[in-house]
């Protein structure tokens, strides 16, 4: 084996779909999209009450994160809220809809019982239960929570037991004839093994918990980033409008690179076997 | 003493053992094994060979107790089998180790079942990683071995648990010739220390020849015992002489190609 391997060009696989890195043709895309955006308001071609430049949602930015605040709480106030509401939803998510997804995969009378409510509400988009959330439970935090949780509920339970389905019959036979119980095969096997799965859809739960956050702030929030921005819009304040939209990106980047090396962490073995 | 009669009394007894699978069409059924009656000794490497379908996969099943059979019943050690356990293990084919485990949480993932005291589970792996050669590896991923490595820790992990019995499921069919002649040779040895009786199946007439003490030919449509021996080959390998001498023998081959054209018939549409 030589140690330099500069000057030397790698034999490469023909026909393999969408190989080679991507980084700098994304990096060019958005200086591309960052300029298109700094040039249609800087040339005014496009009202600031459409579109706030750049410069006027970075300087609001630091406004809304400094003293002043938007409506009156502060940017750091609106993320609380909303980190709290994504946040404790994922975890009532996450506490019920692994054990409910491995019951799903694992037992056949789970299954009966748990399949026609899941997959009947899964495709139903949050906004459409939302007033009967409210009614049932009123307009305080409690409904906020119930949305978010039961956006990310059904991607969790679904991805659990699809997991399920990633043991091998001879990993399970295996255990057994080692002297496993059924519970340790539930937890030392078929939990193992479902692990990749669950932590996909613990990170697409996650994403589907920001997306709702917006419809959730929608009703009664005195703080939140969605309320924010649905307050901001009412008085045609774009530029904190825009600048909202940029924080739930950041924050929602962040939780997903973070879900991302925790799966690195937890499930190294992930498409190597 | 009752060691003697102990020693007469076969290790597993296979009573009338018939099993019916459904077939491809609705009310269709299979005949995979039709009043099977079988003994095994103590201490025995009971190869089954047969061509597929004979049947030989679904007694190996029925032993380790991952199925039941239609009617019939089976023993070891006069104890009926109604389910999987720690006195049976098995040697998977493939897809049987846990990757999230190292190989020597893998070596002791019986032992821990069962609740054996971390550091008396380790001393114990680490011996019979030493057996099969891995004990460089304890505590790399599995999925950095090669195919034989993996199917010498699988065996590891048996003998860990310190079953009655070892089965094995094809074990070496997916490794490639030369690895698959180290690893019988590895096997012999291994068998020869622990002293477990061994239930092999494999559809390669010259591993059956080599490996086995207690030979069985197996023929599909219902599955049967068409022919038994006991060859001798493998305690001459125990004894020194080299695999490679013993397959160049004329007496080999002759066996080899008598036993292959008894599997060639047996597989016949009758």
């Amino acid at each position: 084996m030589k140690s330099s391997t500069g000057s030397i060009r790698m034999a490469k696989v023909f026909g393999l779909p969408g190989r080679g890195s991507s980084t700098l043709i994304s990096v060019v895309t958005t200086v591309f999209l960052l300029s298109a955006w700094w040039l249609v308001t800087a040339m005014n071609w496009v009202s600031p009450l459409f579109l706030p430049g750049p410069g006027a949602v970075w300087q609001r930015f630091w406004e809304v994160a400094g003293s002043d605040g938007f409506a009156g709480v502060s940017l750091w106030g609106h993320a609380k809220a909303s980190l709290f509401r994504v946040f404790s939803a994922f975890g009532l998510s996450c506490i019920s809809a692994i054990p409910i997804g491995l019951a799903i995969g694992t037992n056949r009378i789970a299954r009966g019982i748990g399949d026609p409510p899941i997959e009947f509400y899964r495709p139903i988009p949050p906004l459409a239960y939302l007033p009967l959330t409210i009614i049932w439970f009123g307009i305080g935090e409690v409904s906020k929570v119930l949305l978010i949780f039961l956006a990310c509920f059904a991607p969790m339970a679904l991805s659990t037991r699809a997991g399920v389905k990633s043991v091998a019959p001879e990993q399970i036979h295996a255990a057994y004839s080692l002297g496993a119980s059924r519970w340790q095969v539930l937890f030392h096997v078929i939990f193992k093994a479902a692990l990749p799965e669950i932590l996909t859809g613990m990170r697409i739960a996650l994403g589907f918990g920001w997306t709702t956050l917006v419809a959730a702030e929608m009703v009664a929030a005195e703080a939140g980033l969605g309320f924010m921005i649905l307050n901001a819009s009412e008085f045609l304040v774009t530029d904190v409008v825009v600048m909202g939209i940029f924080v739930i990106g950041a924050i929602a980047l962040l939780s997903d690179l973070a879900m991302r090396s925790l799966e690195k962490a937890l499930v190294p073995w992930k498409g190597k076997v | 003493m009752s060691l003697k009669a102990d020693r007469r009394a076969p290790k597993l007894v296979l009573k009338d053992v018939s099993v019916h699978f459904p077939g491809q069409q609705a009310g269709e059924t299979v005949e995979a094994l039709a009043n099977l009656n079988l003994a095994i000794d103590e201490g025995e490497m009971v190869v089954a060979l047969g061509a597929s379908g004979c049947g030989k996969t679904t007694l190996l099943n029925l032993i380790a107790g991952f199925l039941k059979p239609s009617s019939g019943s089976i023993f070891l050690d006069n104890h009926a089998i109604v389910k999987p356990g720690h006195d049976r293990g098995v040697v998977f084919q493939k897809h049987a180790l846990m990757p999230w485990l190292t190989v020597l949480e893998n070596a002791c993932f019986g032992m821990k079942l069962q609740g054996v005291a971390k550091a008396k589970r380790q001393a114990r792996a680490m011996e019979l990683l030493t057996m099969v050669g891995l004990e460089a590896f304890a505590s790399s991923h599995i999925w950095h071995l090669s195919g034989g490595m993996q199917q010498r820790l699988g065996i590891a992990r048996v003998l860990a648990a310190d079953p009655e019995m070892m089965l094995m499921d094809e074990p070496f069919g997916a490794l490639d010739a030369f690895t698959r002649e180290a690893m019988q040779e590895l096997l012999l040895q291994v068998w020869s220390r622990s002293r477990k009786t061994v239930f092999f199946i494999t559809h390669s007439v010259d591993e059956a020849l080599f490996l086995a003490t207690d030979l069985l030919v197996l023929s599909p449509r219902p599955g049967r015992v068409v022919h038994r021996e006991r060859p001798a080959f493998c305690r001459e390998f125990l004894d020194g002489v080299s695999s490679r001498t013993l397959r160049s023998r004329t007496d080999y081959i002759h066996a080899r190609e008598r036993i292959h054209a008894m599997v060639l018939e047996g597989a016949q549409p009758s």
